[in-house]
């Protein structure tokens, strides 16, 4: 199956999907937060698609909301390349966990909350991973001040 | 030990037995151990020897590249790259160019394609020279580690000689390559191949990958399953030893790659044995790639048309690509606002999600089974904590 079919299978499936057209390299799909669930899912089990294969996801800080993105990929049609945006408000980021429905999330997800705040309900284990526990704030967001001591100056000496 | 007295007479051994219930001790297994591949650190649960629970603890070496190219423009960021998986640079400095190319609509000069794939397949050559090197040292083989290092020389002169850098050679840019090579420089790629299957390639076959000590120690150790493997998206030779059939270089190809006559190597077993025979079988595999890539290379360009001025994608457009890296499927995630400066950059990398199966893999056997495992999943820190 190729992309172009793929794209006619999702829309016919779930009409009220937008597709992204920013996105190059592959489909990029918009959808609601409440949706995330359901679509991978079918999108996962779907035996003419078949996205078994999480490659990776992450969250972009747009300042006035987060945008997080998830990379399907197929191992039966290698064609099929999706892209999932969902868009969270600034103040609450918060989203279901795909762990259940991919196992490989799982660093994944702990990474996007350890360097952007993105939180996920429902993780098994959700700890900072390339920060250290006790860290104060997330270092990839735009507003993000660190507040670790600075090195001293220099004294000039008269 | 003194004969006919007991362990727990010297004093030696506390009673494992305590009220009934096994007890566990908990050991870090790194940062700064020769066999962690760089600052990997692993808190183990252990019942004697036996490990019953993997925790991996990451970020030694993490120094948010991820932010740092927030800082940069879009071709300076190419020899940044070289600095995730410092054992394949040019594998990545291929996939973020073709990441840009992708965003800005760059079109590669077919030269200019088959100077990458020449480039990609000679550090797969080389990677996977370090992997044999590497899985041997740790299983305490000292001479499969040098001799890997002199291949790795040669290698390396090789790239010195066409690039002007050893590790870090900046040589792929955003549409196309730095320079031609230079003038006999195909010849002796041409007999550095050949060495390699006249003459290294039956050595390690022969001193290492049927060594019964080896064999002992990885065979059967750390079997993954296919349907594992997928569902904790595991790539590249890894993924191919547990019987996955997919290699972008075949299921999608990129560049030049349809025009090549190669085979996916692929396993059954899916235990430490097969992944080390992958890599062996896909060093042969580059060298066919090659061959056939020095053979039919045409004369042309070397560079692309580039946009004038400084370069800048649409605001809103997004890409993410990937390409077979040595050690897996790795991509590139860029978003742009449309300014000089890419908005977000996300560098996956195939390793960090590889390792979360280290638990998996790891949990029921000895700490020597998980040194092995940890091996042939062939981590490097480096793209790991980028």
């Amino acid at each position: 199956m190729t992309l172009e079919e793929a794209k006619q299978a999702i829309l016919e499936r779930f009409p009220d999907l937008e597709v992204d057209e920013g996105f190059r390299g592959g489909l990029g799909l918009r959808l609601s937060a409440e949706r995330l669930l359901e679509v991978g899912r079918w999108l996962r089990d779907e035996p003419a698609i078949r996205c078994d294969l999480f490659h990776g996801m992450t969250a972009v800080d747009w300042e006035d909301h987060f945008a997080v993105v998830y990379w399907l990929q197929s191992t039966a049609h290698p064609e099929i390349r999706l892209q999932l945006k969902v868009d969270l408000p600034h103040d609450q980021p918060e989203i279901e966990s795909v762990t259940g429905l991919w196992p490989g999330a799982n660093w994944h997800e702990r990474e996007a909350w350890d360097l952007l705040g993105v939180r996920f309900r429902n993780h098994p284990d959700l700890r900072r991973i390339l920060t250290w526990e006790g860290y104060e704030g997330h270092p990839l967001r735009r507003d993000f001040v660190d507040r670790r001591p600075k090195r001293p100056r220099r004294v000039r000496i008269r | 030990m003194a004969e006919g007295m007991s362990p727990e007479e010297l004093g030696m051994v506390e009673p494992i037995e305590t009220g009934g219930e096994r007890r566990t001790m908990q050991l870090n297994f790194g940062p700064q151990h020769p066999s962690t591949h760089g600052v990997f650190r692993a808190v183990l649960t252990l019942d004697g020897e036996t490990v019953v629970d993997v925790d991996p603890v990451l970020g030694y070496l993490h120094r948010n590249h991820d932010y740092i190219y927030q800082l940069m423009t879009y071709p300076q960021i190419v020899p940044m790259t070289d600095r995730t998986d410092y054992l394949s640079p040019l594998n990545n400095e291929l996939v973020y160019s073709m990441a840009v190319e992708e965003l800005l609509g760059i079109e590669v000069p077919e030269r200019a394609q088959y100077l990458r794939v020449i480039f990609a397949e000679l550090n797969r050559i080389l990677s996977h020279f370090l992997y044999i090197g590497s899985i041997a040292l740790d299983l305490a083989g000292y001479q499969p580690f040098l001799l890997s290092w002199r291949e790795r020389e040669l290698g390396y002169d090789l790239i010195e000689k066409a690039t002007g850098q050893r590790m870090f050679p900046n040589y792929i840019r955003i549409g196309g390559v730095h320079n031609d090579v230079p003038e006999g420089w195909t010849g002796e790629l041409l007999e550095f191949l050949d060495f390699i299957e006249r003459e290294a390639w039956p050595e390690y076959k022969t001193l290492w990958m049927e060594n019964p000590i080896f064999k002992a120690r990885s065979e059967g150790v750390g079997v993954l399953p296919g349907e594992v493997a997928i569902a904790y998206g595991a790539t590249g030779p890894v993924a191919r030893a547990s019987g996955v059939r997919r290699d972008l270089r075949k299921d999608r190809p990129y560049l030049v790659y349809d025009r090549f006559d190669f085979e996916m190597v692929t396993g059954e077993k899916g235990d430490t044995y097969e992944r080390s025979w992958m890599r062996m079988y896909e060093i042969l595999e580059s060298i066919k790639i090659i061959r056939q890539a020095v053979r039919d290379m045409p004369d042309g360009p070397i560079l692309g048309q580039l946009p004038r001025g400084p370069m800048k994608a649409a605001k809103g457009a997004e890409v993410f690509t990937v390409a077979e890296g040595p050690r897996g499927e790795h991509g590139v995630y860029i978003a742009s606002d449309g300014g000089v400066h890419p908005y977000r950059i996300h560098w996956f990398s195939p390793t960090f999600t590889m390792l979360q199966l280290l638990p998996y893999l790891a949990k029921g056997l000895k700490v020597a089974d998980l040194i092995a495992i940890l091996a042939s999943l062939d981590p490097v820190m480096g793209e790991v904590d980028r």
